[in-house]
């Protein structure tokens, strides 16, 4: 039976490919006689074979990791948004990395909800927004970063850019909680400033994901800052130490 | 292969948050990362400046949220990667002064740190005060390397100003295989 085929019977069977990105030879094989092969503690019903989609799938295999990478896991949520004069918002995120590094599980980018301040409150704007990615590499240059757009009603209703924030995620393992401080960029005269409020394009970035997590070329960029976002990040890190990777202090 | 060829390397990984307490919330920053002789960058920019904040209405933080991914190879531990920072304020006229210079040894420690650079300027004289109040102009540093060495600072009067805040996580490559504890 191929196991890529979307018609075979049991359809809930994981694929073969599924979870692994390690050996296949190093699989842990379970021992034992299969009890569902067995006479007397699988007694022949007749019409059985009608539930068998209903069959609880086999538990995964346990999947060693391969060792010439070391893995990153961050989880976490993007928790709620602190803006003034700003009553609606959206956000959306992106995690870059360098070339070297590859996303095995996990959503690269998401949007959120539009999350809209409680009625007669200047409080904060909660979207509570989880994520959930494993990364790997084998070279640390380029460790995976956040970058986040906010994105906001105008006074027409009309969607702007209300703020930009990148960060790394932490190197330490363990729970951190962040506080990004929002940007976004300022027209280069009150005239393009005023036309632009007036047609609803203000000044943006073409690509905020490729160049805010570049460290050359901000200078002289001009920049307005406001706002912040809290995230909070669990990271667990696997074969950092086989690397010879000090990420902790021993103290 | 040997552990005794394996040369120790050093990432710095982080961000430049922001700065605050400065006369103007118009700022922005020069910064560069100086290592020792026996130091060598592999990977990474070492030197850079950040945003200008231009905000307009007074916040208690500038920020410029820049990105610090560098990675060193090093055969001596002496010269450990110092960051050094010079903050410049924009007036209401569009005159540019220095605001402050700091500097900051980064942890030897592996970890994840929060780190505040505290900044001073050089006040000057009679002459100077009265260039920085009517011009605003600042006395500025002709030999800018004092700001990270420790030498020929007697008699020098600064002026405290504001800070800048990194946030940086330090991880490091096989020390232990030559005897280092970090």
């Amino acid at each position: 039976m191929d196991q890529t085929d979307p018609n075979r019977p049991n359809r809930f069977l994981p694929k073969k490919d599924d979870f692994v990105y390690g050996d296949s030879s190093t699989y842990f094989q379970p021992q034992g006689p299969d009890v569902t092969q067995h006479p007397i503690l699988q007694p022949e019903i007749p019409g059985q074979e009608l539930f068998d989609i209903y069959k609880r799938p086999p538990s995964p295999k346990l999947i060693l990791p391969d060792d010439s990478y070391f893995y990153i896991n961050v989880s976490g949520q993007i928790e709620y948004a602190d803006f003034q004069g700003v009553d609606s918002l959206f956000m959306k995120y992106d995690f870059v990395a360098g070339p070297e590094w590859q996303i095995i599980y996990g959503q690269k980018s998401g949007g959120s909800q539009t999350a809209y301040k409680a009625r007669g409150s200047n409080r904060r704007l909660v979207w509570n927004f989880p994520f959930n990615l494993g990364f790997r590499s084998t070279n640390l240059k380029g460790w995976p970063q956040l970058i986040i757009t906010c994105i906001g009603g105008d006074f027409l209703g009309r969607e702007v850019i209300k703020g930009y924030g990148n960060g790394h995620i932490p190197t330490q393992p363990g729970r951190h909680e962040r506080t990004l401080y929002m940007y976004r960029p300022k027209s280069s005269s009150i005239l393009v400033n005023f036309i632009g409020a007036l047609k609803g394009k203000l000044a943006e970035l073409i690509d905020p994901p490729s160049t805010l997590g570049m460290a050359d070329g901000r200078e002289v960029t001009r920049m307005e800052s406001g706002g912040s976002v809290k995230i909070v990040f669990q990271v667990s890190q696997t074969n950092m130490e086989k690397f010879g990777y000090s990420v902790k202090s021993i103290s | 292969m040997d552990s005794v060829f394996r040369t120790p390397q050093v990432h710095v990984i982080g961000e430049i948050i922001g700065a605050s307490g400065f006369a103007s919330t118009k700022v922005y920053a020069r910064w560069r990362m100086n290592v020792g002789h026996d130091w060598r960058l592999l990977s990474g920019i070492d030197n850079g400046e950040t945003f200008y904040d231009c905000t307009e209405h007074v916040e208690d933080i500038s920020v410029f949220e820049h990105p610090l991914d560098l990675h060193y190879a090093c055969k001596t531990i002496s010269g450990w990667p110092k960051f050094d920072v010079e903050v410049w304020t924009v007036d209401t006229h569009g005159r540019h002064s220095i605001a402050g210079y700091g500097c900051l040894t980064l942890p030897m420690s592996p970890g994840q740190y929060e780190l505040d650079v505290l900044l001073w300027r050089p006040e000057g004289g009679i002459y100077e005060k009265l260039t920085s109040f009517f011009l605003s102009a600042n006395p500025e540093l002709v030999h800018k390397n004092m700001v990270i060495s420790g030498n020929d600072r007697f008699g020098l009067q600064t002026i405290s100003t504001g800070k800048v805040m990194l946030r940086v996580g330090v991880i490091v490559k096989d020390f232990n295989l030559h005897g280092v504890l970090m």
